[in-house]
Parts: C-alpha cells; sequence; structure tokens
C-alpha cells in the first residue's frame, strides 16, 4: 500500500505543478482604444541678445521680432500650452543655454519640472551687421533630454524665414513630419470698393502672402478683376483667372494666365470666349483642369498647361454647370460642384469623367471642395438657411461635420468659405466676413483653433495654400 | 487473500486512470494554448416581465427587429468607435460547444434588440410596435437557458471591460505623439486584489515617451478591480495583454 500512496502523493504534486507553470503569452487581448490627447506644457523662454550692442534698439526688435514669430508658430501648431513667465521658478535671463552642471551658469532641470514643463526652449541670438544668427536649444524636461540644438544664420531681414525655419525643425523633431510653417497663401485682395470713374477702385490682385498674413506680395496689374489663383504642384507657378482687355473685340474676358514665379515671367494660356476659370494643376504640372464656358454652359475641361490638347471631362447633362475642380492628392479623382441636380452639390468623378458621384444632399448651395492632402477628406462650403460655413466630410461623402458658426458683429451669422487645405492636413484656411470685411481665417479640421490670418480693410477670396515650397 | 487482491488492483486502476487524466490535461495546458480571447462589450439582460401581446401585429413578421437609426450611407468609415459593436458571431467560434449556448446568444440578442426598439417607441410616442415584441416570447429561453457558465461569461466579460474602461481613463498622450500611429502592447499580471504584480512590454512602440505614457496609465490604473474567484490564477499566472490603442 506504500507506493499505492506514493503514488496519490504524485498525483497531487503533478496537478499543483500545472498550476504554477510559468507565465506564458497570456491568451487574452484588451484593446485600450485611442488615448485621450493634450496639449504640451513649453516654456518659451526670451531670447537672450548675445551681440556687443546691448543698446541697438534695431538689434533688439530683430529679437523681439524673432520671438513673434516663433511664438505664433507654435501657439497655431496645436501641440503646445505655454507657461506664463511669472510661474517660472529661475530667471532665464540669468542663466545659461545649456543645463547645469555640465555648464557653469547652466540651468536646473528641476526648477523646470517642478512647474509641469514638458518642454523647454533655451534661445539666443546675435546681429552682426546685417546678418542675423540664432542658436536655439529645445529640452524635453521630464527626462532631461535635448531634444534639438540648432543654430541658424541669415539676412536680418530675413528673420521671418530663420523663425519659421525653427518652428519648421521642432515639429520635425517631435513628430517626424514637416512642419507648414514655411509655406505660403495665394489669394485674390480687392484693394477698394467699387466707385464709379473711379480707377482702381475695386480692382481685385492676386497677392502671395506668408500662410501668417504677412510679407504680402502683388503679382499682378492688370487693374481688373483677377481671380481664382492656384498653385502648381511644384509651388513654382500661379494659374489665375483675369478680365483681360480684348482690343480687338473691344471687351474684356475671363481669361486664364500663368505666372511663373522664379522667372517673374507670365502667359496666357486659355482666353477662349466667356469664362476660363477656376484652374486646377495635376500632378506633374503638365496639365490642368479649368472651366470653359464657351459652349453656353460652363463645363470642366482638361488641357496642358501650354493652353494646347483641350478636351472636355464634363458635358452637362441638360446644360448644367459643372465648376470648381479639384484634384485628388493621387490624380484619379475629381471633385467638382455642379447643379445637375437642380441646385449646386459636391460631386466627385474619374478623372475622364465617368463615375459621377453625388456626395452632398443637404444645404441649399454646396461649392469650393478641396480634397485633404491624405485623400481622405472633403472640404466644402456649405450654405445653410442664410449664410455659408465650411465643412467636412469623408471623400465618400459620410461623416459630415461642420468646422464654423461664427457670427458677424450685428448678431447674424457670417460667411465662411473657399476652403483649402495646409500641406500637412492640419489647418484649413477660409475666408469670412464676421468683421465687415472678407478676411483669412484659418481652423483645425475638427474646428478648433480657429484664427484670423489677415485684418486690413480689403477683402480677400479664394485663397489656396501653397504645397511644400523647400 | 483474494478480496485484498481484488481491492489492491483496483486501486491500482483507479490511481492509474487519474494519472492519467491529470497528465492529459498538464500537456494539453502546454502543447495547446486557447486562442486569444476577443474582448467585446456585454451587458447582462434580466427578463423583469413578459410582454404583453401586441393588438395591432402585421400579418407578416419581419425576421429582424432593425431599429431605425442609421441614415441611409454611412460606410464602413465610421468615426472611430471604441469598440466595434460586432455581433458575438466570433466569440462563439472557439465553443465547438452545444446549440444551447447558441441559443442562448441569440435570445440575448433578441433581447437587446426588444429594449431598443422600446426606448425608440417611447421617444418617439408611438404605440406602434413590432413583432420582436411577439418574438420576445423567445426571451423565456433566457431565463431556462440561465445556465452557469453563461453568467459567467457575462462577468468575465464585464471584469475585462472595468479594466479597458480603468487603463483607458488613465490613458493620454501629447498631441504631438498622437499623430505618430505608435502601437505597444503591455502583458500585465494581477493579483487577487487587482494590485498589478508584474508588467513586461510585449512589442514597444519604438518611442520611448510614448512607452512611458503606456506605463503611467497602468501604474495609475492600479489596483485593478479583484477579479472574479475564477480568473485569479488566470490573471496572477497568465495575466492580459493590453494593446495601445489596439
Amino acid at each position: 500500500m506504500k507506493w499505492i500512496l506514493a503514488l496519490l502523493m504524485v498525483c497531487s504534486v503533478s496537478l499543483s505543478f500545472s498550476e504554477m507553470a510559468p507565465a506564458e503569452d497570456s491568451g487574452i487581448f484588451i484593446d485600450v482604444g485611442q488615448a485621450s490627447v493634450k496639449k504640451s506644457l513649453i516654456a518659451l523662454t526670451p531670447f537672450q541678445y548675445i551681440g556687443s550692442q546691448t543698446t541697438n534698439a534695431k538689434h533688439l526688435e530683430a529679437g523681439q521680432n524673432l520671438y513673434r514669430v516663433v511664438l505664433n508658430d507654435l501657439s497655431v501648431s496645436s501641440f503646445f500650452s505655454f507657461i506664463k513667465p511669472e510661474a517660472y521658478i529661475e530667471d532665464p535671463n540669468k542663466v545659461g543655454l545649456k543645463p547645469a552642471p555640465a555648464v557653469a551658469n547652466g540651468f536646473n532641470f528641476q526648477n523646470w519640472k517642478s512647474i509641469g514643463t514638458e518642454f523647454l526652449v533655451r534661445a539666443a541670438y546675435s546681429v552682426v551687421g546685417d546678418e542675423l544668427s540664432f542658436e536655439v536649444y529645445v529640452y524635453h524636461v521630464p527626462t532631461a533630454r535635448l531634444v534639438m540644438g540648432k543654430s541658424y544664420h541669415g539676412a536680418l531681414s530675413a528673420y521671418r524665414k530663420v523663425a519659421h525655419t525653427f518652428s519648421d525643425d521642432l515639429v520635425r523633431s517631435l513628430t517626424g513630419k514637416r512642419g507648414m510653417f514655411n509655406t505660403k497663401l495665394v489669394a485674390s485682395r480687392q484693394d477698394n470698393r467699387f466707385q464709379e470713374g473711379v480707377r482702381g477702385a475695386g480692382v481685385k490682385e492676386i497677392y502671395i502672402l506668408d500662410w501668417d498674413g504677412a510679407a504680402q506680395t502683388k503679382i499682378t496689374s492688370h487693374q481688373s478683376l483677377s481671380l481664382s489663383p492656384a498653385w502648381s504642384t511644384k509651388g513654382d507657378k500661379i494659374a489665375y483667372t483675369a478680365f483681360a482687355y480684348h482690343k480687338a473685340q473691344h471687351t474684356r474676358n475671363a481669361d486664364l494666365f500663368i505666372f511663373d514665379i522664379p522667372t517673374g515671367k507670365r502667359f496666357i494660356v486659355s482666353y477662349r470666349k466667356g469664362i476660363n476659370s477656376g484652374a486646377a494643376f495635376l500632378p506633374g504640372d503638365q496639365s490642368m483642369l479649368l472651366t470653359i464656358s464657351q459652349e453656353g454652359n460652363p463645363d470642366i475641361y482638361r488641357m496642358s498647361t501650354d493652353g494646347a490638347n483641350l478636351r472636355p471631362v464634363t458635358h452637362g447633362p441638360n446644360h448644367a454647370m459643372n465648376v470648381e475642380p479639384a484634384v485628388s492628392p493621387d490624380g484619379e479623382k475629381i471633385a467638382f460642384s455642379s447643379d445637375r441636380g437642380g441646385r449646386p452639390m459636391v460631386y466627385t468623378m474619374n478623372m475622364d469623367g465617368g463615375s459621377v458621384k453625388r456626395l452632398t444632399f443637404a444645404g441649399k448651395y454646396n461649392s469650393s471642395p478641396a480634397w485633404s492632402p491624405d485623400g481622405k477628406t472633403l472640404a466644402f462650403a456649405g450654405q445653410d438657411a442664410d449664410h455659408f460655413d465650411i465643412f467636412t466630410m469623408s471623400s465618400d461623402g459620410s461623416n459630415l461635420k461642420r468646422l464654423t458658426d461664427a457670427r458677424k458683429t450685428n448678431g447674424k451669422a457670417s460667411n465662411n468659405e473657399s476652403p483649402s487645405w495646409s500641406p500637412d492636413g492640419r489647418h484649413i484656411v477660409f475666408t469670412s466676413d464676421r468683421t465687415g470685411h472678407s478676411q483669412l481665417f484659418l481652423v483645425n479640421p475638427d474646428g478648433t483653433n480657429e484664427r484670423q490670418i489677415t485684418d486690413d480693410h480689403f477683402n480677400w477670396e479664394k485663397p489656396k495654400w501653397s504645397p511644400y515650397l523647400d | 487473500m483474494t478480496a485484498e487482491n481484488s481491492f489492491n488492483r483496483n486501486i491500482l486502476i483507479s490511481v492509474f486512470g487519474h494519472i492519467c487524466v491529470v497528465l492529459i490535461i498538464f500537456f494539453r495546458a502546454i502543447s495547446m494554448p486557447d486562442e486569444p480571447i476577443q474582448i467585446r462589450n456585454a451587458i447582462r439582460v434580466d427578463v423583469v416581465g413578459l410582454p404583453q401581446k401586441n393588438e395591432t401585429l402585421p400579418e407578416k413578421v419581419p425576421e429582424k427587429p432593425s431599429p431605425a437609426p442609421a441614415p441611409k450611407k454611412m460606410p464602413a468609415k465610421a468615426a472611430e468607435p471604441v469598440k466595434p459593436k460586432a455581433p458575438t458571431v466570433a466569440l462563439d467560434k472557439k465553443e465547438k460547444k452545444k446549440d444551447l449556448t447558441k441559443a442562448e446568444k441569440r435570445a440575448l440578442e433578441k433581447l437587446k434588440a426588444m429594449e431598443a426598439l422600446e426606448k425608440i417607441e417611447a421617444e418617439v410616442g408611438k404605440a406602434k410596435s413590432t413583432k420582436p415584441k411577439a418574438t420576445a416570447v423567445a426571451g423565456n429561453k433566457v431565463s431556462e437557458g440561465n445556465s452557469l457558465t453563461g453568467l459567467e461569461k457575462i462577468d468575465y466579460d464585464r471584469y475585462f471591460d472595468s479594466l479597458e474602461s480603468k487603463v483607458h481613463a488613465a490613458w493620454s498622450i501629447p498631441q504631438w505623439l498622437a499623430d505618430g500611429n505608435f502601437k505597444a502592447s503591455v502583458q500585465v499580471q494581477i493579483d487577487e486584489n487587482g494590485n498589478i504584480i508584474h508588467r513586461v512590454f510585449k512589442k514597444t512602440s519604438g518611442n520611448d515617451i510614448f512607452d512611458a505614457k503606456v506605463v503611467e496609465a497602468l501604474d495609475n490604473s492600479s489596483p485593478f478591480p479583484p477579479p472574479p474567484a475564477r480568473l485569479r490564477g488566470a490573471m496572477a499566472n497568465r495575466g492580459v495583454i493590453f494593446n495601445f490603442p489596439q
């Protein structure tokens, strides 16, 4: 019997052994889902002047200008919340750019950690003659690690480019993706209200400007109405429509021009009778789409950028108008506006005009479709009741969202129109008349971070955001 | 003597049989691990009253309850649901068990649909009812079929749901990390009090700040709810793998 009892003991031991098997791969998986996101606290400390002319007002102003541009860039990025200087424990003007104890009189990480800083920017600049030098270090405070350390040099007049380049570099260091701070906008600007008999009053010219509204440069002088500009995909050309005067016919016509930015040369590419407007370059910039009304109804055509090889993409139906073509980033689809269903709505079709699909059904008037850089989303202007707002939807028409809903100073709903995406897909520029004049605004695709870009007495129209320019 | 020999022989046979069973269980556990359990939302449904007869029953009986909410075109890209409320068909895959389990699931689904319909009717204020109310008579099967296995599964699902909710609530990342499409998986072993015994990355994201946020979310979620009695061993030894985000 003894050996029977021994066997029984072996059984019980083996049973407990199977329970104590080492942790193996668990068969139970739990998907936690998307995290909630929050902005990072950043201490953008004042830029120290390390030049020799400490009382040179021009030098000091350069530093303030640099700071202001960087602050605006980082604020618009939506990545950061700024710690107020009053909360700083140590005076950043009295410590160095690098941390102690590695350098004498270095800053103390703990002083920044204790106020919850996630990123610390330490920078200094100097001006020698007309050259600006800017040295900047960005630290991740919780890990006491240097994220980036760079120095920038350029003409004093190019301080904006220096600032934007730093902002781009910081975004790339953190996200691995390009920032949009060196990109530009092109838009039509109406200088004055039309006045009978007053030369130049009410004219609209095309301007290129920095995305933040600065450095506005006029590129047309038709003394007429210049409208609907569009960037080439490489960002070196602007197509636009201008009501140019035809001497032979003694009349004006909406002709399509291309302006070559590097050379400053201008070419007329389509001057067919009627409208030649709403140009959109195809990838590669050898061809473009535009709206032409020479046959009576505005239809979308495709042609080479030298004006040749014109062929229709749409034809009605039933004398419908088909306008505002927008090429998808992969060059496979066209979004456009058409009233073939009775009132203007947004449609998509293939490049050959086939497979037309209506995307919008709600609202009175939907127009100005614009593709996001990843091709997954379309922004457009939709008229709801008595005003226009900016909407986004998935490229199949689902997931409709409203991004704007502002009021004018008189309490009435404002008109928000003409959306265009930044090349990183994180912002949309549009026009809004909420201030009384049509100004440029931007908003994030989720409807947050709505802010004014231009603030003047002009009327801006049809802005388009450039591609990456460097 | 004969009786004693017979007794000893029987004991031997019994012991041999028990050893075989133990060895089978042991080697099965090692060589044939269970398929991963996909966690889905589960709700508990109790029939608390018999439905009344529908006065305006249509002649034809529609097969599905089909509540009306979805508009015409809502194709695949619907906005990021946290959990797909997929039908529980997938859960049945691993169980080749009995038809009783499938019948229970069907009955539960019908009860859920019935509840949803009743809510819609109450909001719209219509008196119309559809056949599902009649078919809810089939809900009686739930009370008849309420076996321990079915309720246990619901308890387990609820427990894992509570783990997910706690970690999800504690998990946040900075905006600049959000677009990076980082993913990580962590195996966590939990004791009977809900404390983390051990955690280890099964897959890192490649970004140490993202990984630090994952660890922070897990640590801030501890202690978790104590696991049900029958799960304690598994949670302590095998644990559970959290996928961030999924």
